[in-house]
């Protein structure tokens, strides 16, 4: 837990420098958002040790149910980010209850195909505005007194859920249930041989991680007031992959890394446009996620455990290395 | 196969009147077609050792898997103090005291020896629906996880990843957090393989200390520790149960030494493959 309290210090102490550095809060804020999605999906994937391709309907159906409570019905900030979550964890559970008892490509391409159902449902039903999107949803106010309509007070909102995510997520995976977690990816026999209902225990983890995710998803609403079949859409359960991948999977800050980096990456991308090399032309902006793609593969290829699993074993090895030179 | 010790007389007596706790009635299974356990019966009698014993692929590990839900019987009944506990779930199973090893180590090898035995000593005190359980609830219990530490003698690699103990000390980690969970029966598969013969011994003696309150069944492949320390010996060929009794009794059995005289040359080819392959 100390390593928690080092890693939400820092983040507060960067997030809260961050808007004067010129960065737009609107753009920290959706970065902080997607950060909290990558946090949900690596609570799973990276402790359990599926590969879930269905986050992406917990993200957008708990932007579309919280945007559209809020939108609709006026309810305070703090009730559309827990309808988010109810969004998530009741999706998730049914995700769950048909998933969970699968293993590696089975239980991966099973929530794709969910999530593929849950997308076209939203592509036809009324509420979602189909491709237009659910527009305008306002970001309410917070407990009903403290208005969030201001950039700034929405993105110290932000900063404290995501500091509030990473902390309350750092605590379940060092607690008793994290620690069955890891003995069940370590060896999933022995853990059953010792008592343990393992399936309800992933159960839990993946209703847990949905949770997260559909509260990512209304936030993001608010904070762009927006939701979009984008958002439920399959590219999107792929970007949260890629983001653990790239920061590093199973860490705490990874999730947190690799959303900034994704997030810079295809807006730096797009505003660059044409590239010139020699007498080769090259327009960038058309070409994102090939560009997103070849720097992945090389992160990947050079840094297997991702940016921040990398460093993290680098500290790791220096402290062992010390330990041992003490003990001789 | 020679008599090197013979086992406790007094215990071999009162062997009859003893209460069975677990119980097989005409276990099958077959893979596809294939009859790996042809209808066993198996009464495992309370206090005391009782060892499975036979040539490679005769199907112990299979009659192991059975008997703690790991797979489904094609056939057959298990019974738990005369309860049927056939359809049972294998979690369901350890919790009710019937705890196995594995023939190949099984630690958890990212989790320190100590997280280790906490997973086993903490199990009846935490449940996913209360995730947000705090280690410091369970606090009380890190006095009895050191105890099983103490055991096998591993305080020194408290700290240690389990995946990077000797192989002799995983062995004897993975006995300690068997016997962590306060199991009322304990089936070891294998519990001496690839060890040298002072971790034999230390391990032998563990288990029959441990087996004067319990009841233990074990398959090995060391005679000389069965003989030494099993009160009772099952004998498993081609899945059927070909001989039963003392060690006495068994050894003199014409199957027994037809059975492990003919597959010796094979025995012999077997080993080779055989750390990969199985569970
Ligand atoms: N899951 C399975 N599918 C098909 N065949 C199996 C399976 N498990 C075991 N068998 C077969 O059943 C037979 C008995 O295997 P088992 O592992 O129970 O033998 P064993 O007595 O434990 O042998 P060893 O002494 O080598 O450990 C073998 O022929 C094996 O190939
Ligand atoms: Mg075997």
């Amino acid at each position: 837990m100390r390593n928690t309290w080092l890693i939400a210090g820092l983040i507060v102490v960067i997030g809260a420098a961050a808007p004067f550095s010129g960065l737009y809060p609107l753009f920290l804020m959706k970065c902080m958002a997607l950060a909290i999605f990558a946090i949900a999906f690596n609570f799973f994937t990276g402790y359990v040790g599926l590969l879930s391709i269905g986050h992406a309907a917990f993200y957008g159906m708990g932007a579309y149910f919280g945007g559209y409570a809020i939108k609709t019905y006026g309810v305070s900030t703090e009730i559309a980010l827990l309808i988010g979550m109810m969004t998530g964890a009741v999706l998730g559970l049914l995700f769950g209850l048909l998933a969970i008892r699968r293993r590696g490509i089975y239980f991966a391409m099973i929530t794709l195909a969910l999530a593929q159902m849950v997308y076209f449902f939203c592509v036809q039903a009324p509420f979602t505005g189909a491709e237009d999107g659910l527009q305008r949803i306002p970001r309410g106010k917070l407990f009903g007194l403290i208005d969030l309509s201001n950039d700034l007070s929405m993105y110290y909102f932000t900063l404290l859920l995501l500091v509030l995510s990473i902390v309350v997520v750092q605590y379940l995976v060092t607690a008793p249930f994290g620690q069955v977690l890891k003995a069940i990816r370590d060896n999933e026999p022995r853990a059953v041989s010792l008592g343990y209902d393992v399936q309800r225990y992933k159960l839990t983890a993946f209703v847990l991680s949905a949770a997260l995710a559909g509260g990512a998803g209304s936030l993001k609403a608010m904070v762009l007031s927006l939701a979009g079949l984008p958002d439920v859409h399959w590219t999107n359960s792929g970007a949260v992959i890629l983001m653990c991948l790239l920061g590093g999977l199973g860490t705490a800050l990874g999730p947190v890394v690799g959303a900034v980096m994704v997030v810079l990456l295809e807006t730096e991308l797009a505003s660059i446009g044409v590239v010139k090399i020699g007498s080769l032309s090259l327009d960038l902006s058309t070409k994102v996620p090939i560009v997103i793609g070849v720097i992945f593969m090389v992160t990947v290829l050079l840094f297997r455990k991702g940016i921040v699993g990398e460093i993290q074993s680098l500290i790791d090895g220096y402290h062992r290395r010390r330990a041992e030179k003490s003990a001789t | 196969m020679t008599l090197t010790a013979s086992p406790d007389q007094s215990r071999l007596k009162s062997a009859d009147t003893r209460q069975t706790i677990l119980e097989a009635r005409g276990l099958t299974k077959s893979f596809r077609g294939f009859v790996a356990v042809d209808k066993v019966d198996l009464k495992i009698q309370r206090g005391g050792i009782h060892a499975l014993i036979g040539p490679n692929g005769a199907g112990k590990t299979t009659v192991f898997n059975l008997l703690t839900r790991f797979i489904p019987p094609t056939s057959g009944n298990i019974l738990l103090f005369g309860e049927d506990i056939t359809r049972q779930s294998a979690h369901a199973l350890a919790r009710h005291g019937v705890v196995r090893s594995f023939q190949i180590s099984a630690t958890f090898p990212h989790l320190s020896v100590i997280e280790n035995l906490k997973i086993a000593v903490q199990r009846p005190s935490v449940s996913p629906g209360r995730f947000w359980q705090s280690s410091r609830s369970l606090a009380h219990l890190e006095e009895r996880a050191h105890h099983f530490l103490e055991l096998v003698e591993l305080k020194k690699f408290a700290q240690v990843a389990a995946g990077e103990l000797p192989y002799g000390h995983k062995r004897a980690l993975e006995l300690a957090t068997t016997l962590a969970t306060d199991p009322k029966v304990m089936l070891l598969d294998e519990p001496t393989q690839g060890l040298g013969i002072e971790e034999v011994d230390h391990i032998t003696q563990l288990i029959k200390r441990f087996s004067k309150e319990r009841t233990v069944l074990m398959v090995e492949h060391n005679m000389r520790m069965v003989a030494a320390i099993a009160d009772r010996i099952s004998v498993l060929r081609y899945g059927r149960i070909i001989a039963e009794g003392s060690y006495d009794e068994v050894s003199r059995n014409p199957q027994v030494i037809e059975a492990y005289l003919g597959s010796k040359a094979k025995k012999e080819n077997q080993q080779e493959n055989k750390q990969g392959n199985k569970q």
